[in-house]
C-alpha cells in the first residue's frame, strides 16, 4: 500500500516537472527570439544626438548668430503637490509676463478638469528653468539662434523657420545658402537603460557620433557694417526716401566687406536683401563702364572729342538730351563723364556697337547672376531685340536692368586692374580644428592696363571737377560717378521719382574697396549727386580709417 | 575524508560566489552612477558655457557699446572718422 502511494508521489512529482520542463522549453527555445526582442525593446533605447548648428562669425571673429539654449515649459495637473494658481503666480515671479502673455491658456487650464497637460511655447533662459525646480513641470530643451548684434546683417544671415516636413532650416542669407554645411549630422545612441533610464555600462551599446555644423568665418567687417547701416538709414530718413542700399566690395578679392538695405516704410519685408533680389535701371554710374569698353576696342580713345553734343541728338521719334537740358560742345571724353553728358554717351556706344556692347556686357556677367553665396539672387532677363534708341539709353544706363551687386562686379572691374571677380560673402569654414576654404571661381581678364588707367584719370577727374567735388573728404583719393536714374511705371518713365547712386571705389590705385549707394525715390532732391553721394563719402571716410 | 569537506567546501565556494557578485553589481551600479552623473554635468556645462558665450557676445556688440556709452565719447570717434 506504502509502495503504491510512493509511486503514484514519485510519477506526479515527475508528470509535474516533465510539464515545467514542458513550458521551460516552449519559452525559451519556441518563444525565445520574441521575448527577447521584446526584451531589448524594453532595455534598449534609441536615442537621437541633435548636432549643434554652426556659428556665423564677422572677420574679426565675433559671432554675428550663435546658439541659445531656451526651455519650453509644460505643466501636468496630476503630478502637482501645490495649487495650480500659486505655481502660475511663481512662474509669473520668475519669469516676467507669463500670465500676460499666456492669459487665455492659463484660463482655460485652470477651468477645463479634464486637461490634464499643457505646453507653453514662452521660452525660458536656464537660469529661469534652474529656479523653477517644481514637482508636476518639466521643461524640454530646445536649440534657438541668437543674434548678439541685434538687426545687424539680417539681410545677409537670413533667419530660421521649419519645412514642410517639420525639420528646422534655414531661409534667406547664409543660413540657406549654406544650411547643409551648418546643420551638422545627427548622431544615434542605442544603449541598454535601467527602469530609472540610466544607461547601463557594461552592456553593449551602438553609438554613431554627432557631427555639429561647421561654422561660417565670413568676409563682413563688422564695423564698416555697424557704419554702413547707420549711415544708410540716417541717409534715407533724411532725404525722405522710400528705401535704400549699400554694398561694399574688397577689390582685389571680391570680398564683401558689408552689404545693407533699408526700408522706411513700417510694413517693409524682413529679410529683404534688394541688393541681391531687386532688378535697377542704374543710370549714369553705368557710363564709366561703357567708356571702359569703347577704349577697350579702340573704338575711340582718351582725345575722342564729341563734335556733335552742341544739340540734342534725335533718333528716330526720341530726343537725347542731358540731365540738366544743358549743352556740351566740343566735350572730351573726361568732361563727358564729368558733365555726365547723355548726348555724348550716346555717340561713344555708336563707336562702340552693338556687338562689342553686348560681348563685354556678357563678360561683365550683367547677363547672368554674380554667383554670390546667399540665397535668392535675381537674374534680369535677357534682352534679344535693340533697336537703336535701346542701344543709344543703355549707354547713360537707361533701357537695362541690373541688380545692385551685378553693378557692383562690373564697377570692380575698373578698381581690380581690369579683371572681373566674383563677390562672395564666406572667407573659410571651421569644423573642430580643420579649416575648409569655399570653392572660388578664378579671376577673368576683361580690360586691357592701359584702359583701366585710362578710365581712372577720367573719374578722377570727374570726381575732383564735378558736382561733388566739395563732398569729397581731404585725405582721400576716389575713382567715383554718380547717376539718377528715372524709375519706369506702366511703361512710361516718371517726372519726379528716381534712383539716385553713387558709385566709386578709393583709394584710385590699389583700392581698399569698391562701394555702392542706391536711394530710391528720394524725395528732397532727385539727384545722385545730392543724396547717395554725402552718403558715399560719409562711409568711404570711415571705412579709410577703418580698413 | 574527502565527503567530509565535499559540503563545506560547496558551501564556502557558493558563499565566496554570492559575495563576489554582490560586489561585482554594486561596482557595475556605482560605475552606471558615475556615468550618469558625469554625463548631466558635461551637458549641464555645455549649457553654463553657450549661456556664457551668449552673455559675452551680447555685452561686446557694438549695439551694446553703443548703447552703454557715454555720449561725450562720442566726439572724439566722430572727429576721427571725420563724419561731422
Amino acid at each position: 500500500m506504502e509502495n503504491q502511494r510512493l509511486k503514484i508521489l514519485s510519477s506526479a512529482f515527475l508528470f509535474s516537472f516533465i510539464i515545467v520542463l514542458v513550458r521551460f522549453f516552449y519559452w525559451q527555445i519556441i518563444k525565445g527570439p520574441e521575448l527577447k526582442e521584446k526584451s531589448l525593446m524594453q532595455t534598449y533605447k534609441l536615442e537621437k544626438i541633435l548636432p549643434e548648428r554652426g556659428i556665423i562669425y564677422s572677420s574679426d571673429g565675433f559671432p554675428l548668430v550663435l546658439n541659445q539654449n531656451i526651455y519650453i515649459l509644460s505643466i501636468y495637473k496630476p503630478n502637482l503637490k501645490e495649487d495650480l494658481g500659486n505655481l502660475i503666480n511663481k512662474i509669473d515671479s520668475v519669469h516676467k509676463d507669463f500670465i500676460k502673455n499666456n492669459s487665455n491658456l492659463i484660463s482655460n487650464f485652470q477651468s477645463n478638469p479634464n486637461q490634464k497637460w499643457i505646453t507653453f511655447t514662452t521660452e525660458f533662459t536656464s537660469e529661469e528653468k534652474d529656479n523653477l525646480n517644481i514637482l508636476g513641470i518639466s521643461f524640454e530643451q530646445k536649440d534657438k539662434r541668437f543674434y548678439p548684434e541685434a538687426d545687424l546683417t539680417k539681410d545677409i544671415l537670413g533667419f530660421m523657420g521649419k519645412d514642410d516636413r517639420g525639420s528646422v532650416t534655414g531661409y534667406g542669407g547664409l543660413e540657406a545658402y549654406y544650411n547643409k554645411q551648418l546643420k551638422g549630422r545627427t548622431g544615434f545612441y542605442w544603449a541598454s537603460k535601467d527602469a530609472t533610464g540610466k544607461t547601463i555600462l557594461t552592456k553593449k551599446g551602438w553609438q554613431s557620433e554627432a557631427v555639429d555644423g561647421r561654422d561660417i568665418y565670413t568676409t563682413i567687417n563688422r564695423s564698416v557694417q555697424y557704419l554702413a547701416e547707420k549711415l544708410l538709414k540716417e541717409g534715407i530718413q533724411k532725404y525722405s526716401a522710400d528705401s535704400g542700399s549699400i554694398s561694399i566690395m574688397e577689390p582685389s578679392t571680391g570680398a564683401i566687406i558689408a552689404m545693407t538695405n533699408f526700408q522706411a516704410s513700417p510694413s517693409a519685408t524682413f529679410n529683404h536683401n534688394s541688393a541681391i533680389l531687386d532688378l535697377f535701371e542704374p543710370g549714369s554710374i553705368f557710363k564709366p563702364i561703357i567708356v571702359s569698353m569703347a577704349l577697350d576696342t579702340k573704338t575711340i580713345n582718351t582725345s575722342f572729342i564729341c563734335d556733335q553734343c552742341y544739340k540734342p541728338r534725335v533718333i528716330g521719334e526720341y530726343t537725347i538730351s542731358n540731365w540738366n537740358n544743358e549743352l556740351n560742345p566740343n566735350s572730351t571724353l573726361q568732361d563727358i563723364i564729368k558733365n555726365s553728358d547723355n548726348i555724348g554717351m550716346s555717340f561713344v556706344i555708336d563707336h562702340l556697337g552693338l556687338k562689342n556692347f553686348l560681348d563685354y556686357y556678357n563678360k561683365l556677367g550683367l547677363s547672368q547672376k554674380t554667383g554670390i553665396d546667399l540665397q535668392g539672387e535675381a537674374r534680369s532677363a535677357a534682352k534679344t531685340y535693340w533697336p537703336d534708341i535701346d542701344l543709344a539709353t543703355a549707354s547713360f544706363g537707361q533701357g537695362i536692368a541690373i541688380t545692385q551687386i551685378q553693378m557692383l562686379q562690373a564697377f570692380n572691374v575698373l578698381a581690380n586692374n581690369g579683371y572681373l571677380i566674383r563677390p562672395h560673402l564666406v572667407n573659410y569654414f571651421s569644423e573642430g580644428d580643420k579649416i575648409f576654404k569655399p570653392k572660388t571661381k578664378e579671376e577673368t581678364k576683361i580690360f586691357d592696363t592701359t584702359t583701366i588707367d585710362d578710365i581712372k584719370s577720367i573719374l578722377n577727374y570727374a570726381a575732383e571737377n564735378g558736382a561733388v567735388a566739395k563732398l569729397i573728404p581731404k585725405d582721400l583719393n576716389v575713382c567715383t560717378k554718380s547717376g539718377t536714374a528715372q524709375i519706369a511705371l506702366d511703361g512710361k518713365y516718371t517726372d519726379s521719382a528716381t534712383i539716385a547712386s553713387y558709385i566709386g571705389f578709393s583709394p584710385c590705385n590699389n583700392p581698399k574697396f569698391t562701394m555702392i549707394v542706391t536711394i530710391n525715390n528720394p524725395r528732397t532732391s532727385p539727384w545722385g549727386s545730392s543724396t547717395a553721394a554725402p552718403i558715399w563719402f560719409n562711409l568711404a571716410s570711415g571705412i579709410n580709417h577703418l580698413l | 575524508m574527502t565527503k567530509r569537506f565535499l559540503i563545506p567546501t560547496i558551501v564556502l565556494f557558493l558563499f565566496i560566489q554570492i559575495l563576489f557578485s554582490f560586489y561585482y553589481s554594486s561596482d557595475i551600479i556605482t560605475q552606471n552612477s558615475l556615468l550618469n552623473d558625469y554625463q548631466s554635468k558635461i551637458e549641464s556645462l555645455k549649457v553654463k558655457n553657450s549661456d556664457l558665450r551668449k552673455n559675452l557676445s551680447e555685452t561686446t556688440s557694438l549695439s551694446y557699446l553703443e548703447s552703454h556709452l557715454k555720449i561725450e565719447n562720442y566726439f572724439p570717434i566722430i572727429k576721427t572718422l571725420n563724419l561731422e
